[in-house]
């Protein structure tokens, strides 16, 4: 009874490009198994499939094979066509004749978890997602084991079949932003997605401006923080990175450390991040500015060391900013793209020989690299790498215009920003809020990073709902409500 | 359609990027005025001398000077552009020094002028110097690398810390404009190869009057009461110190005092006749007494605050005769009157002629609050 | 009658915003240098002319209130139409509105005044009108929150330069403030009068109180953005006397800004180079705020584009910004502005409220007719 076995070999030449590389395994004259063999788990394989298929006497009807096959996962089929997406992701087809069923024996290369590569706590838990998506499931529920905790799936893509997982705990997250973020991956179906990155880029709410909407993290308390306070994770299979929406401004300066550390800490920590936003931002402009249009404002004190030391720097001050800036961006770049061994030792020798040789043949001034040192110290401070590079892409306009118009430009460019961020939106919420809207409910106390109410008197407690009541900024609340 | 519109702003906001430009001073083009001196020449022209800053790591010398003779400050700045490399600008301007000829003539033009520019701050300092501006700022001083933010450090620290009351434009502007005060600038003087603030130039209006001196400016400035000013030197008379002096020595006693806190109170006692009352009470440290001097006992600390009040009352009454004699209300009785008469209508004259017949009587009341750390 | 535009709730914002909302529209160009001419009239007792002005804008702010209130929480547009029916009411709104637009103008070339004044003198006009008049067209397209928002970020800037104001006072000398009331009361009340310009901007509150979710707090929070804006003037007065001697305040054309200009801190001095371009931020959420009452309007009365209106609005003020030329044109549209300024500041809110309670009375009185 070979033919039924010619038949399947045929149909699934037709199938598959290369049918060589399925495997076949007849089991005997009327049941095969077919799986691409560097995909399957090959135990699984022989002991729960071959075997009890070996010692089958009689499958008559899809039952039989639930009973027989000892795989977690069987599925019965239509035709040959649904199975071959399954096989392609390590599933075995078991045939006969008259019924057909899949088995998930997969065991596609996966990545162990380790620790966070990006984002680094000093105190805080390692654990980082990976590149399966099993895995980071598997991970989020183990930290939040809750059954309001949902998971659903979507799967798009033409040629990558990606699978898709959004998360959220359904009695804290928005409903209409769960349907605004399946509406518009499902309006995608025909594009492929090689990460969550790229996902997060077609999914937002306004592609055209450089400020992310939404996180992206490899932090496995980052994200169950989030799910916490009502946010939706969206995970993609093959990607380390997991998105978080809908995100506020002020979120891309927390770290998951400031609670960690206490509430006097945290608030300190984040208070600097804000001064190192500013610091980033306005330094170098700040810089061009006075000494191209406002020398009035140069203390008599700092006035001399200042003449001296741009005597000699033949560029006026605009050039000569954008001239380091470009350089520290080189410097950053080439310093990510080097291979390890040699990154660390061009790093510091770059950085220490160009800003001394610079300054020694009058190219810059040394006031100016010390500057741009700080600014760009300012933005490595924030957390999240992506809003770190989109403050560095914000200095260049604002040095520009600072040189072009002075501080009249510096805060030109600071409103255009400012409008700019309050018009955004993060999957329909508002993106940023100068005030935040007085918050009735009370959510966890975490998000106030404010001391436990424990013993304290009842002048403490009216304190504190008076200071509660003016939200003036939400470095102190990850509330999204309007 | 849309991205024609998109073009079309692309070449608008790219030309108003072009067009729109301003003018820059970038910092190192510049030469930067520090300090400024007017000669009054004859005809009404000045002799104008500008100490820009020229720091350069080689040279000693921060600065250079460079004078020129015109008609306005304005047009002196013209001419003196001329001159150097840099164009020179007045935003830095921190000393701006009139020479006698100019203050007997009067200032107000050259003041009125220098306010009139938005980009010369508030805060300069205005002085007087005892001879020609141009000699104190050109010439070589060995010491000092850069005179002009010299005399505005030296003119500055002694405002903060010693007898010179504050004399910015501001000062000297509110001042003149006021109805019932004048102004106050100090006289800068060139000894050997130093500079000194060698006394306080008093104003009538904006003509210069008359001068006092280092003891009486401190008092000036007590009276005022703006700013805190410290040690002085009195010096009183043996024999009423009598029973408490420990070793017997000829001439008088001098005491060194600090002021820590004082408290100045001018009340008009009575319009006519015009009389005010000054009530002073002064919390004194004493830093040095020239003799032994028994401090134990508690009539011997008050025979020496009394003897202190007596003595600083007395030069007190000297130089507000001295004033009055200038016509020069440096302290500002007329403010006390202005603001203590309804509908008093006063004007700059009628306070003029009423400010010489004034009756002014002093009172200083003197706390020694210790003598240091020995008695 | 109740408007069917009346806003979703989305659009609209708690009480509380009032307090941020208003002073932004206030407190524009007008506290530069408002000092002299209340000086002017007054004297050293000028700070009793800006009291009493404050306390008749608390009046009035009460009277508004009540006038919405009684008019079924309209906003201005409607109550026009219900007490003076559809063609006279959209006439007066018609006249608010060109009202609104020429006080933009003001706003606007004064500003660009200032700055060209003390910072720039040879900024073109043209440019840095158009840079004001993009970044309010920028924000208008956004909606009532971008207003909203940063006329919050314009609160923290007026209150942080008015600390500032702490450095002038070593050179204060507070005798002359004294005697006190030592003027007549009409030139208190002259000087009151001078005020206006500088206070008015609070009539925005006809068009906001509809988008209050918690109206009956509102009266509360708008007198108290009306107390935090007297108060500030009245600082900013009481030092500039003290500041200024009395023949220099008149001749001082920018009080506020020769305060600021005797600051010197060890890092930084003169402020004033700081603090006039970040009073952008002040200005822009004003300006803002007057273009979303006009495009209101327009879209009520006579159904325009909302996108289109405000490029048109834009494109008016620029042109208009740029004909005047000199001080002298830009005072005399500032005293121009400022007589309107009392009208429909001060004795139009008065006349509205009186016509409200009038046609209550009657409708009353024609309803007990009736039955």
């Amino acid at each position: 009874m070979t033919d039924f076995l010619d038949t399947l070999r045929d149909q699934i030449a037709l199938r598959f490009q290369d049918h060589t590389k399925v495997h076949i395994r007849a089991v005997s004259s009327n049941t095969a198994v077919c799986y691409l063999p560097e995909l399957v788990d090959t135990n699984l394989l022989s002991n729960f499939i071959l075997t009890p298929l070996q010692q089958a006497k009689w499958i008559a009807n899809a039952e039989d094979f639930m009973r027989i096959l000892a795989v977690g996962e069987v599925k019965p089929l239509e035709s040959l066509n649904d199975a071959i997406p399954l096989m392609m992701k390590g599933w075995a087809y078991v045939a006969t004749p008259h019924i057909g069923v899949v088995a998930n024996v997969a065991n596609l290369p996966k990545r162990q978890i380790s620790a966070p590569e990006n984002e680094t706590t000093i105190h805080g838990p390692m654990l980082a997602f990976s590149e399966s998506i099993e895995t980071c499931t598997a991970l989020l529920r183990s930290s939040i084991p809750d059954r309001s905790l949902r998971n659903e799936d979507l799967h798009f893509g033409n040629k990558r079949h990606t699978l898709i997982r959004l998360m959220f705990m359904s009695d804290r997250v928005e409903e209409n932003c769960v349907n605004v973020v399946r509406q518009r991956i499902e309006r995608l179906q025909n594009n492929d997605v090689t990460g969550s990155a790229e996902l997060l880029h077609m999914i937002q709410d306004n592609d055209g401006s450089i400020f992310p909407q939404m996180l992206l993290t490899e932090r496995v308390d980052l994200a169950s923080h989030s799910l916490l306070e009502g946010k939706i994770i969206i995970l993609v299979d093959g990607s380390q990175l997991a998105i978080i929406g809908p995100a506020e401004f002020t979120d891309f300066f927390l770290s998951t450390e400031d609670r960690y550390m206490g509430w006097g800490i945290g608030t300190f920590l984040r208070c600097l991040r804000v001064l190192a936003l500013f610091i980033s931002v306005y330094l170098t402009p700040a810089y061009v500015a006075a000494l191209t249009f406002h020398y009035e404002i140069i203390p008599s004190s700092l006035l001399v060391s200042l003449i001296e030391s741009r005597s000699k720097v033949p560029f006026p001050p605009l050039f000569e900013t954008l001239i380091l800036e470009i350089t520290m961006e080189l410097l950053r770049e080439a310093g990510a793209r080097l291979p390890t061994k040699v990154g660390q030792t061009m790093g510091i020798v770059g950085g220490i020989v160009i800003g001394q040789a610079a300054v020694q043949a009058g190219f810059t001034s040394n006031i100016l690299i010390m500057l741009v040192a700080l600014a760009a110290l300012g933005s490595f401070a924030t957390p999240n790498y992506f809003m770190s590079s989109t403050l560095r892409l914000v200095r260049y306009p604002m040095v520009i215009l600072a040189g072009l118009w002075g501080s009249i430009g510096i805060v030109f460019m600071s409103l255009l920003v400012v409008i700019h961020l309050i018009r955004q939106t993060s999957l329909g919420q508002p993106y940023f809020y100068a005030i935040h809207p007085k918050d009735q409910s009370n959510t966890l106390s975490q998000d106030m990073l404010m001391p436990e109410p424990k013993g304290l008197t009842s002048t403490g407690h009216s304190i504190r709902k008076f200071i509660k009541s003016f939200r003036l900024s939400s470095l102190w609340t990850g509330d999204i409500d309007n | 359609m849309k991205s024609m519109w998109k073009i079309a702003v692309l070449i608008i906001i790219s030309l108003c990027l072009l067009v729109g430009c301003v003018g820059t001073s970038v910092l190192e083009k510049l030469g930067l005025s520090v300090a400024v001196g007017f000669d009054g020449l004859p005809n009404n022209k000045l002799n104008v001398t500008s100490v820009i800053l020229n720091p350069t790591t080689e040279s000693a010398k921060k600065s250079k000077v460079i004078s020129t003779i015109a008609n306005s400050s304005k047009g002196a700045r013209i001419k003196i552009n001329s001159m150097i490399s840099h164009s020179s600008v007045s935003g830095q301007i921190r000393v701006v020094i009139f020479d006698d000829q100019l203050g007997k003539a009067g200032v107000s033009d050259v003041v009125e002028n220098l306010t009139r520019d938005p980009f010369l701050g508030d805060s300069i300092y205005l002085a007087m110097s005892n001879g020609s501006a141009h000699e104190l700022l050109s010439h070589n001083y060995p010491q000092i690398p850069d005179i002009g933010t010299h005399l505005y450090e030296m003119i500055q620290q002694h405002i903060e810390d010693d007898w010179v009351p504050s004399c910015t434009v501001q000062d000297y502007r509110s001042a003149m404009y006021s109805i019932g005060s004048d102004a106050v600038l100090p006289i800068l003087m060139k000894k050997d190869d130093r500079v000194e603030i060698s006394g306080l130039v008093l104003f009538r209006d904006d003509r210069a009057v008359g001068t006092i001196g280092q003891s009486e400016g401190y008092l000036l400035k007590l009276l005022r009461g703006k700013k805190k000013e410290y040690l002085q030197e009195i010096g009183i008379d043996r024999h009423e110190l009598e029973p408490h002096l420990v070793s017997q020595k000829g001439g008088k006693v001098r005491v060194v005092i600090s002021n820590i806190g004082s408290k100045v109170r001018i009340r008009l006692t009575s319009m006519k006749p015009l009389q005010f009352h000054v009530r002073v009470h002064m919390d004194v440290e004493l830093q040095e007494i020239t003799d032994r001097y028994d401090f134990s006992k508690n009539e011997a600390k008050k025979l020496i605050e009394k003897k202190i009040g007596e003595e600083l009352q007395k030069e007190t009454d000297q130089l507000i005769q001295k004033l009055q004699r200038m016509n020069s209300d440096a302290i500002g009785f007329g403010n006390v009157y202005r603001s203590s008469v309804r509908n008093a209508h006063l004007t700059r004259d009628k306070w003029g002629e009423k400010y010489q017949k004034a009756k002014i009587q002093t009172q200083f009341h003197v706390n020694l609050i210790r003598t240091g750390t020995i008695e | 009658m109740t408007n069917p535009e009346h806003t979703p709730a989305k659009y609209q914002f708690k009480a509380y915003m009032l307090l941020f909302l208003i002073p932004s529209v206030q407190i524009g160009v007008g506290i530069f240098g408002f000092q002299r001419y209340i000086y002017k009239e007054s004297g050293h007792d000028a700070w009793m002319s800006v009291i009493l002005a404050g306390i008749v804008t608390h009046i009035v702010m009460w009277m508004m209130i009540t006038t919405m209130k009684k008019n079924n929480d309209d906003d201005l547009y409607d109550i026009h139409r219900t007490l003076f029916g559809k063609w006279i009411g959209n006439a007066l709104s018609v006249v608010i509105m060109l009202y609104f637009i020429t006080n933009m103008t003001a706003i606007v070339r004064t500003y660009i005044e200032a700055v060209q004044s003390w910072i720039f003198p040879d900024f073109p006009t043209w440019l840095l009108g158009l840079i004001l008049v993009v970044l309010m067209m920028y924000g208008s397209l956004g909606g009532i929150r971008v207003v909203l928002q940063l006329s919050f970020i314009s609160f923290i800037v007026i209150a942080a330069t008015t600390i500032l104001f702490y450095y002038p006072l070593q050179y204060a000398d507070w005798r002359r403030l004294l005697p006190v009331y030592d003027t007549t009361v009409q030139h208190l009340v002259a000087g009151a009068m001078k005020m206006s310009f500088t206070i008015a901007g609070f009539e925005v509150i006809f068009f906001l109180y509809t988008l209050v979710k918690d109206k009956d707090k509102a009266l509360r929070y708008a007198q108290g953005s009306i107390l935090f804006s007297n108060l500030l003037y009245l600082i900013i007065m009481v030092i500039s006397i003290a500041y200024f001697s009395e023949n220099q305040m008149p001749k001082t054309i920018w009080g506020s800004i020769n305060l600021l200009k005797i600051i010197k801190y060890p890092f930084l001095e003169r402020i004033e180079f700081i603090a006039i371009p970040f009073w952008m931020f002040v200005v822009v959420p004003g300006m803002m705020m007057l273009a979303w009452i006009l495009v209101r309007g327009t879209t009520r009365i006579f159904k325009w584009n909302q996108k289109l209106t405000i490029y048109g609005i834009a494109a008016v003020v620029l042109i208009a910004s740029t004909c005047f030329q000199n001080r002298m044109q830009i005072d005399l549209l500032n005293s121009y502005i400022g007589q309107y300024s009392v009208v429909v500041s001060y004795y139009y809110p008065c006349l509205l409220f009186i016509m409200t309670y009038v046609r209550q009375w009657w409708k009353d009185h024609k309803g007990s007719k009736e039955s």
